[in-house]
């Protein structure tokens, strides 16, 4: 049997593992082992799994992942992320489609200090779907905003994709972070024109909000101040390369503490919660980052990747069209999949092939994530979608799938303006690393 | 709280898992302060602590196998659950029991060699190379974490077989 057999194989048990119920993580860890067991002996499958197991949890560049979960999880505890969503409200919430608008900002704002799509939705659509209900806001286009909004989090940094991406390929987190800030602001801002756009047709769909004298608005920004301040602090930090994202990271999450506890906004219950739900995610990915440090050796030693760059450059598409199939793909798996299993199942077989077609590694990164983020607002598994459900009490699933569609549009035309124009993805990173 | 029925094994083994949560707690304040101290020490007073790295590796690898049976005491992993349904009440209880078999078989591999390699360590005095921090109690860690996380699989196999979990369609 030849190694890419017995490749094949792995790949065919490891989506009947997933099928079966293993998570993820336990599945490639299993096919990993198993995998690389077969072909090198079970002597070098067991040295593999300590090494590689030890490395992933003693990485340093990973340690930006508790940090970022804590610090997004002090915020939204001590509701820093609610102070977002109302100044954002005050801003905007007298124009059409405002209070949708400002929850679209708001989950930006709070994908600056949260690295994943689904805390994004929660937090925001705890704040946002009340109060939009209140205003007579259709459901469609209420929950379709949290929901889409909410896959910002994937995006903008620091996003947790961005994390695993970098260390799949070997890539500086701190240039990817950079190359998510202008996709994630262009996205807000077609999700805000979707929002008008929907409200333009149908008025009665996002009606305008009250207007807010100019005093509160104020006021309500200088509130959101503590976290903008956070944002600044970490995020800038790392653009002006005063801190590297770890110690940016590390930053940021000691300064909403201290800000969560001098402002007594953080009791002991609301702290341990922060704690557990940081120890849980973290340990989530983390094991999600084992799993794949033993299935890529298993990759790499049947060829797999090289075999699948062969296969698609005998096709003769092109690298545009390669490209164009290899989304289709990742679309295709996204509709069953949640993002980050895809993201370390498919990277060290699709990277390989990307960047020898001569593709930016860093603008690849970006667009992955994107389709990625399409992923979780697609049917029949969208996440976000199911989490926004939750959150909205008596929405139908199918109302929900309805209100994303025109956003999922947007999210195709903003990645094709960062294929066609590169550069939105890669001109922060390389003005500022070269 | 704790993802068992109320049963006096079920309650210390929780126990046990929520202690050595608590302690990847501790190490995550611990971290925050260290990366804190850390930039204040380089960028304010100009003096980096040399090695620092090390510290914050290590921690972070307490932090993780520490709070990893816990996280998987609640099954936070994440899973495709699209054929749930298609799987059926019984496909459902199969895939349970037979990924938590493997899994558990895998991690109890990673754990006697963990546990080796701590011996080992311990023996040698293996250290890091900047600070001479000891290493063995980080693979000490590592096999606890992973022995508790079999142990949380054997449990839940334990229960789906006796009926006291069921094989939710989630």
């Amino acid at each position: 049997m030849t190694e890419t057999t017995v490749g094949l194989i792995g790949i065919a048990s490891l989506f009947l593992l997933m099928i079966l119920r293993t998570p993820v993580a336990f599945a490639m860890l299993i096919v990993g082992f198993f995998g690389y067991g077969w072909l090198e002996g079970s002597r070098s499958a067991t040295a593999l799994l300590l090494t590689e197991s030890y490395s992933a949890v003693s990485s340093y560049s990973l340690i930006v992942v508790p940090m970022f979960i804590l610090l997004g999880n002090v915020s939204s505890v001590a509701g820093y992320s609610r102070g977002l969503y109302d100044a954002a409200f005050a801003w905007i919430g007298r124009f059409r489609g405002g209070l949708a608008s400002a929850s679209v900002i708001g989950c930006a704002a709070f994908s600056a200090v949260s690295g994943s799509s689904v805390a994004t939705a929660v937090t925001l659509g705890k704040v946002a779907l009340p109060e939009m209900k209140r205003m007579g806001y259709a459901d469609s286009l209420a929950t379709g905003a949290i929901a889409a909004g909410g896959t910002l989090g994937f995006l903008i940094p620091p996003s947790t994709g961005f994390v695993l991406y970098a260390i799949l390929t070997e890539e500086s987190i701190g240039r990817l972070f950079m190359a998510g800030i202008l996709p994630g602001l262009l996205l807000m801002v077609l999700f805000i024109g979707v929002v008008w756009l929907v409200s333009y047709f149908d008025p009665k769909a996002g009606p305008r909000g009250a207007v807010v004298p100019l005093r509160e608005r104020f006021r309500l920004l200088i509130e959101a101040g503590p976290l903008l301040f956070v944002i600044v602090a970490s995020i800038g930090g790392i653009y002006l390369g005063v801190f590297s994202p770890v110690e940016a990271s590390g930053i940021g999450a000691g300064l909403v503490l201290v800000m969560a506890f001098a402002q007594r906004r953080l009791n002991w219950h609301g702290f341990k919660e922060a704690i557990m739900g940081t120890l849980q995610t973290s340990s989530m990915l983390y094991m999600i980052v084992i799993g794949a440090n033993i299935l890529n050796p298993f990759f790499s030693v049947t060829h797999i990747p090289q075999t699948l760059g062969a296969g698609l450059g005998q096709l003769d598409f092109g690298p545009y069209g390669t490209l164009t199939v290899i989304l289709l793909a990742y679309v295709v798996l996204g509709m069953f999949m949640d993002g980050l299993s895809m993201l370390v199942i498919t990277i060290p077989i699709v990277f390989p092939v990307i960047t020898a077609m001569g593709f930016d590694p860093v603008w690849f990164g970006v667009v992955a994530v994107i389709v990625i983020e399409m992923g979780m607002i697609t049917p029949p598994v969208g996440l976000n979608v199911f989490v926004v459900r939750g959150v909205a009490t008596g929405v139908p699933l199918t109302t929900v799938f309805k209100g994303v569609t025109p956003f999922l549009i947007a999210m195709v035309v903003a990645l094709i303006l960062i294929i066609i124009f590169p550069q939105i993805a890669v001109f922060i990173p390389n003005s500022m690393f070269g | 709280m704790s993802a068992y029925p109320s049963s006096a094994w079920a309650k210390y083994f929780a126990r046990a898992n929520l202690a050595l949560a608590w302690l990847g707690g501790v190490c995550l304040i611990a971290l925050v302060l260290v990366l804190a101290v850390g930039v204040i020490m380089r960028y304010v007073l100009g003096q980096p602590i040399l090695g620092i790295n090390e510290i914050v590796q290590l921690t972070a690898l307490a932090l993780v196998m520490a709070s990893l049976p816990y996280a998987t005491e609640h099954q936070v992993h994440v899973r495709v659950d699209v054929f749930d349904n298609m799987l059926g009440r019984w496909g459902r209880l199969f895939g349970d029991v037979l990924s938590r078999l493997i899994s558990g078989y895998v991690l109890s591999l990673l754990t006697l060699r963990a546990w080796d390699k701590a011996m080992d360590a311990l023996e040698w005095g293996d250290a890091t190379n900047m600070l001479n921090l000891p290493i063995w109690p980080f693979y000490a860690v590592l096999a606890a974490g992973t022995a508790l996380c079999v142990g949380v699989f054997a449990a839940d196999i334990l229960l789906l077989l006796t009926g006291k979990a069921e094989s939710k369609n989630d």
